[in-house]
């Protein structure tokens, strides 16, 4: 099996690149710095992270309620309310309202749900003309690639990479990589398309059960700019976006911005209760998964994500190993729970209630993203800026054991670590193999120690053996030294 | 060809059914108002402070007639061809866009003046109320953005915001589950989605001036 | 008070030395009444197989070490990560086991041990070089051995207090104080190409701050950017961990 040699393979192919890896890693510390001088601003920062964790946890709690209170207040509105199990049926629902309404062509603000259950090409598909207004999410759109991070889709681009897709796609300037530059041509090629639109779909940052109103953060003030002029709007969201009090929200602005981008707010914070004036909003909640997470108490904290990214700018591999490294919608520490997780989760809900043995459903292929867990130095630092007090660190420890137990480990893996294990715990055989570790290192030629075969030995060397162990010098002089009278020299 | 849809209710009854099937440990929903928050010595200073640091640009004037004559001076409106004020006394429409059937038709607009009831020391964000209007479009077709507010009218923190957009028994059931729009607005639109460099004007306004009314008259302040 | 020491596998094999200078240290700080042991039934914690998916490789091995260091007043050791392993992951093992919850509230880090428990404060003493103080992650965010640089809490540092007053001493301040070096056990060889990227990266930063020697409380992540330095041609830089700096600086002339 090598398939959990997934994500090094990518990140050292990232990583040979070594200015552009580091001009990407000074890119998001660069964002983390700005995160770290909002944070000191609020001196309630930490009460309101685990307050944040907290409502949240509650309204998982009581999920159906809050959900069924969430789709009562929307409907009495004006709204309606979609329920989607999974992809599959959500593109169905809103294709459906699309070719109801008549619409060939949509504009579409950011929404990492669309990007989860691969609404784009399933529209683009059956005929519907997309377009992704976000800038970044253009910028990916038009060079027919995904975002590298939630929050900053073309964070992995340099200014001549966009000018390049600009000039082929827009007809820019040739070689004028001038970001202001490029941002105004992309507003005025976009204008186009927000006065042309026929319909937009939005995703959606909070849901409010209390008054069955979303919010919706941005910006440039695409999602504005999209939702105002047609007037059909679709917005699409997780089942898990939910609050229970519009005063909740005052806990999540707060946090969400200053985490992601490290702004007070973001520009827009829209607040949307029912259709415009002689228009239609539709409303589709989206399982895809996020039910199943809910019955581990290990892993229900993920709900909490508000998809800041904090945990991404803050991460020293993904700031290294580059968002498509991960192979996945959402990358990063948060990515590296969640993408392994709805892999496995749905097979180990059905074993736990039909007994082992159960056959895996299509696409729960659980070894695909089975070497994130590990893409992890278990810093810890994830868990720190985390807005919503997920303990990041702590499940992606817990999920490799998850991974392990599953049998998708590497043969080598296993059994070296079985052996390593014997080995460690007999302070005897422990004491031999190090002793004849010691005496052999310094006199085996370099090439035996640095080979192939020891990764360790690819960029560093090895400590200088020492003659003794610490056990030995113990024996033979600590010992004592410990237990004489008066201050040891 | 689309498969049929299966009934909607399919999956809402089978995600209920799971869920109330799931026995999740009761966590209590925490009171906020027990809760203590930052207050600023001078919000309308920090206010000013903060919209400086999102790109935005304060103006304190005694009233509306003040808040006109600075804006009437301001390169922004000197050059613009099309303005629309929803603020009486500060700036004006352009005759023919008071009341246009379908906001497409606002798309050249350069100026647009707005009324906010209340600004965010911590955030520098200006609520806009769009429950009685629909001219949310305009606030983001504009290409320049003027909002007035009066100076006395500043909340320290979002939780101050959100008390104020409350109901009478501090829900928010009643007002905002009346329908309609409303929205935060703090500085000019940006983006730094291009090398993490900053660029103001992304999709909506590219200058976003706040007139901070000391003495607002009687109409200057209020809602569109 | 009767303290047993617990040493980390990799100190036991490649640096007795540091686990000899924890041993001074705390003689020297501990006075007459504090009678250190070194219970020889000790094995590794376990974090590596536990780290890799395989905790229940890491069983036998706790049970072993609850065997071993049962009894004493406190367990020190001179390692964030090897403390954390008892403290935060032993849980899943030894839940339910006597003396298992003895066990996890009186193992102390080593320089924990030095400013809670014997409480010295800032001691006096010598060491005329600049220093770059890397605080492990896991001393600092599991131990929290220090405030981080994540958190808006009153900023502290244990490790740092510990030296503060040693005459000669400066700090170089690097621009990421607190990021990962990139060791993170198995991950230095699993992820090698980011964990030597990241100990490069860390090692630059020092460097660029003017850094004499390299301290930590961590020795694994000191043996990581060791070997960084080390293959990048540097043989000078000093790698030392706290117990060595503090062993140094107090030993009677």
């Amino acid at each position: 099996m090598t398939k959990t040699a997934e994500h090094p393979d990518r990140a050292r192919a990232f990583v040979a690149d070594d200015a552009r890896a580091h001009w990407h890693d000074e890119s998001l510390w660069f964002v983390r710095q700005k995160r770290d001088r909002q944070v000191h601003s609020v001196p309630e920062w930490e009460r309101l992270r685990e307050l944040a964790s907290q409502v949240k946890r509650h309204a998982i709690s009581r999920w159906p309620d809050y959900l069924e209170e969430f789709e009562k207040n929307a409907t009495a509105l004006g709204a309606k309310v979609h329920w989607a199990a999974d992809a599959e049926e959500h593109n169905r629902i809103v294709l459906g309202i699309l070719r109801d309404a008549g619409v060939k062509k949509i504009t579409k603000s950011k929404s990492m749900l669309t990007e989860e259950v691969h609404l784009n090409p399933y529209l683009i598909k059956h005929g519907i003309d997309v377009t992704d207004t976000d800038l970044g999410e253009r910028i990916v759109q038009l060079r027919e690639e995904t975002p590298s991070h939630i929050v900053l889709p073309a964070i992995h681009l340099k200014r001549e990479d966009v000018s390049e897709t600009f000039h082929d796609k827009i007809g820019t300037e040739s070689g004028n990589a001038d970001p202001a530059y490029l941002t105004e041509a992309a507003r005025q090629h976009l204008r186009e398309k927000f006065l042309g639109a026929e319909a937009s779909i939005t995703g959606v940052n909070f849901l409010v059960a209390e008054t069955g109103g979303f919010v919706v953060c941005t910006n440039e003030g695409n999602a504005d700019l999209g939702t105002s002029l047609p007037r059909l709007h679709i917005a699409c969201t997780g089942i898990e976006k939910l609050v229970p009090r519009a005063a909740d929200l005052a806990i999540y602005l707060r946090l969400l911005a200053r985490s992601a981008t490290g702004q007070p707010i973001t520009t827009y914070t829209s607040h949307f209760h029912g259709p415009r004036p002689g228009g239609e909003l539709h409303i589709v909640l989206v399982d895809n998964g996020r039910s199943d997470l809910a019955n581990d108490p290990q892993f229900r904290d993920v709900l909490n994500c508000i998809r800041c990214g904090a945990c991404m700018n803050t991460c020293p591999v993904y700031r290294r190993s580059g968002g498509h490294s991960y192979a996945a919608t959402v990358p990063g520490p948060i990515g590296s729970v969640l993408n392994p997780l709805h892999a496995l989760t749905p097979r180990i809900v059905r074993e736990s209630e039909q007994g082992e043995g159960v056959e895996p459903r299509e696409g729960e292929a659980g070894d695909a993203h089975g070497s994130l867990p590990f893409a992890c130095s278990l810093c810890g630092s994830c868990t720190d800026v985390c807005p919503v007090k997920i303990p990041l660190h702590h499940q992606l420890l817990a999920l490799r054991k998850t991974v392990g137990d599953r049998g998708l480990l590497p043969w080598g893996k296993r059994i070296g670590m079985k052996a390593a294990g014997k080995l460690l715990n007999s302070p005897k055989l422990f004491g031999v193999a190090g002793r004849l570790a010691r005496k052999a290192l310094p006199v085996l030629p370099r090439a035996a120690i640095y080979n192939r075969l020891n990764p360790w030995g690819v960029g560093r060397d090895l400590p200088p053996a020492p003659p003794k162990s610490f056990k030995q010098m113990w024996r033979d002089e600590l010992k004592q030294e410990a237990s004489s009278p008066g201050d040891p020299k | 060809m689309i498969a049929p849809a299966s009934p909607a209710s399919d999956s809402r009854a089978a995600l209920f059914k799971k869920l109330r099937g799931q026995l999740l440990e009761a966590v209590e929903l925490p009171d906020l108002s027990a809760e203590s928050w930052i207050r600023y010595d001078d919000p309308l200073a920090q206010f000013e402070e903060a919209l400086k640091t999102v790109g935005g640009v304060s103006v304190r004037v005694p009233d509306a007639a003040a808040a006109q004559a600075h804006l009437k001076q301001s390169p922004v409106w000197s050059e613009a061809k099309q303005t629309v004020s929803l603020v009486e006394g500060v700036g004006e429409t352009t005759e023919g866009l008071g009341a246009v059937p379908d906001v497409h038709e606002l798309a050249g607009v350069d100026v647009a003046v707005f009324g906010g009831l209340f600004g965010v020391a911590e955030n520098a964000a200006v609520w806009l109320d769009f429950s009685h209007s629909d001219h949310r479009g305009l606030c983001v077709l504009a290409q320049h953005l003027v909002l007035v507010v009066p100076a006395s009218e500043i909340e320290h923190t979002m939780h101050g915001a959100y008390a104020r957009l409350a109901d009478a028994d501090g829900s928010h059931r009643q007002k905002f589950g009346r329908g309609g729009f409303g929205m935060f607005v703090s500085g000019p639109s940006k983006t730094a989605d291009i090398e993490q460099s900053l660029v103001i004007g992304a999709h909506g306004a590219r200058s976003l001036t706040c007139y901070l009314l000391e003495e607002p008259d009687e109409q200057g302040a209020s809602a569109p | 008070m009767r303290v047993g020491l617990f040493i980390p596998c990799y100190i036991d094999q490649f640096y007795p030395r540091v686990g000899a200078a924890a041993v001074r240290v705390l003689r020297r700080f501990g006075g007459p009444d504090l009678h250190l042991e070194y219970p020889e039934g000790q094995v590794c914690c376990g974090q590596p197989m536990a780290n890799a998916g395989l905790p229940h490789e890491s069983q036998p091995l706790a049970e072993t070490n609850l065997k071993a260091l049962s009894g004493f007043d406190a367990v020190v050791c001179p390692s964030g990560s090897c403390t954390s392993m008892v403290r935060n992951h032993y849980a899943p093992f030894l839940e339910g086991h006597p003396g298992y919850e003895e066990l996890q509230a009186k193992t102390y880090e080593f320089c924990e041990f030095l400013t809670d428990v014997l409480k010295v404060g800032s001691p006096a003493g010598r060491f005329p070089h600049k220093i770059g103080l890397h605080n492990g992650c896991h001393g600092l965010r599991e131990l929290r051995l220090g405030s981080g640089s994540e958190r808006n809490v009153a900023p502290f540092d244990k490790v740092r207090s510990l030296l503060t007053n040693l005459e000669g001493l400066t700090f170089a301040e690097p621009e990421r104080p607190d990021e990962c070096c990139g060791f993170g056990g198995t991950f230095a060889v699993q992820e090698e190409a980011v964990s030597v990227m990241m100990g490069k990266d860390k090692v630059a930063d020092y460097r660029q701050a003017g850094t004499e020697a390299l301290v930590s409380p961590d020795m694994s992540c000191l043996m990581h950017l060791e070997g960084v330095l080390r293959r990048g041609g540097d043989q000078t830089t000093r790698v030392l961990h706290v117990a060595e700096v503090l062993e140094e600086a107090t030993r009677e002339p």
